[in-house]
């Protein structure tokens, strides 16, 4: 387990980084810094916060115990020093981003996952909205490599730790562009714009937790463009505020889909494991349909720029 | 661990409870629609191939579109955000009049229950009503009569 001065450290940053929310909140109506709160989507946000305290207190101990039972049956005895540390930090980094682009592409994970990204604002709050149902979905399990290869469980939850604490600054529109050796290398305000982005063209995209470079080794990197303004929240956005409705929508609306009649196993299936966006009929459209779509229709009018958007 | 899970939730509570504060010296700066062309507008970002005859609310608040093909366009206001949704047989559950001058609308969407739309004028209201009305589940199953003005 987890040194307990680590506990504290990681809780007092976290106090720290929460102080910045309304700090954020109070330049922003003072207007030094661009950034858009609205009362009842923050709230909303604090809401969902609670419910995934709670949820990750009651579940924790999958993760601590598949961790944990792993290191039990460990492969090598990896060191407990700073240089394992950087090297778990590195390598948990790269188990994020595959358990991103997961959570991204398959129904099932999305469920969990989509509860980040169903705010149409996005400002240091929506750090708050985060998943009731992550121990749940399964992938949890990316997490038994790093123990099974010998790394103390104590370095890997520090490194998760970290890898999460260091996103909080990323949800910010108050930050325009870092420097560009750091746009390269690590994960900013920028490129997580384009990560929670409903517009077709930054769909699927961006899915780094720290360093950039898993995105642009595996082909999902795309930069924020100035002709095209973010558009925040997800294809088919929520019309509610109310935390449980947020947490549990689509969850409520897979198992809508796998009741339908005259459905084969397959297509069954499909509606569980299939990218979000996917159906049997062809009725709605997914991430690659949505940008077909989008490019057939910028080539029928080449000469419209950036369509129209709220003010 | 359970004390840090409580140690966090105090904070955010205590967070929330700060910036509600924090928001509410604020004010409110929510949006309006100015006229149908630009709910169009808004409502094809979400349904790029969208057209059809635009009702938009008195208060500006939302709008209704008749897209034709037996689906309703809805576009309601949330905040300084629009949301859209496309409307068709078996989406509604319920239409029901609210004091004379709105339309109160129940979805079969878990993730958007409830909507208002506020119609100033009786004829609109009614015929509103019962074209709504044929898309709740009761109404969607047989083939669409006329709609009648109830
Ligand atoms: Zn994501
Ligand atoms: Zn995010």
């Amino acid at each position: 387990m987890l040194d307990p001065v680590y506990y504290r450290a990681a809780t007092a940053v976290q106090l720290l980084l929460l102080l910045l929310i309304p700090i954020e909140v109070w330049l922003a109506s003072a207007a030094r810094i661009k950034a858009e709160y609205e009362l009842r989507d923050t709230l909303a946000n604090v809401g969902v916060s609670v419910g995934s305290i709670f949820f990750w207190g009651m579940l924790g101990w999958l993760y601590f115990g598949g961790v944990t039972f792993a290191y039990t049956h460990r492969l090598f005895d990896v060191p407990f020093t700073w240089w394992s540390f950087l090297l778990a930090f590195v390598l948990d980094d790269c188990r994020y981003y595959w358990w991103h682009r997961i959570s991204h592409r398959s129904r099932w994970f999305w469920a969990s996952h989509v509860v980040h990204h169903s705010s149409q604002h996005f400002n240091l709050s929506t750090n708050l909205r985060q998943s009731w149902t992550s121990q749940f979905s399964g992938l949890t399990l990316l997490n038994v490599p790093l123990a099974f290869i010998g790394f103390n469980p104590a370095v890997i939850a520090l490194a998760f730790t970290v890898n999460l604490l260091y996103q909080f600054w990323i949800h910010t529109e108050s930050i325009d562009r870092m420097p560009r050796w750091f746009e390269w290398l690590l994960n900013t305000p920028s490129h997580h714009r384009v990560h929670h982005a409903s517009n077709p063209r930054y769909l699927d995209a961006n899915y780094a937790g720290v360093f950039m470079i898993w995105d642009r080794a595996f082909g999902s990197f795309v930069p924020e463009q100035a002709d095209e303004p973010v558009r925040y929240g997800i294809v088919k956005n929520l019309g509610t505020f109310n935390p449980v409705r947020i947490a549990l929508h689509e969850y409520v609306s897979i198992a809508r889909d796998l009741m339908r009649k005259n459905l084969s196993w397959m297509q069954r299936l499909g509606y569980f494991f299939g990218p979000p966006g996917w159906s049997h009929d062809g009725s709605r459209r997914t991430s690659e349909e949505l940008r077909a779509v989008e490019a057939a229709r910028r080539d029928r009018q080449p000469t419209i720029g950036a369509s129209a958007r709220p003010a | 661990m359970s004390s840090l899970a409580i140690a966090i939730a105090v904070n955010l509570v205590l967070g929330g409870v700060l910036l509600a504060l924090l928001l509410a010296r604020r004010g409110r700066d929510e949006v309006c629609l100015g006229g149908a062309s630009e709910a169009i507008a808004h409502f094809r970002i979400h349904y790029p191939d969208a057209d059809g005859e635009v009702s938009v609310a008195a208060d500006g608040r939302g709008a209704l579109i008749e897209l034709g093909g037996g689906a309703v366009g809805l576009l309601e206001r949330r905040g300084r955000r629009w949301n859209a949704r496309l409307l068709a047989p078996g989406d509604v559950r319920a239409v029901d009049v609210d004091g004379g001058q709105g339309l109160r609308l129940r979805f079969a969407d878990f993730s958007w229950p409830r909507a208002r739309i506020c119609l100033d004028d009786a004829e609109a209201l009614a015929a509103w009503r019962a074209r709504l009305g044929a898309l709740t589940g009761a109404a969607a199953r047989p083939p669409r009569q006329e709609t009648r003005h109830a």
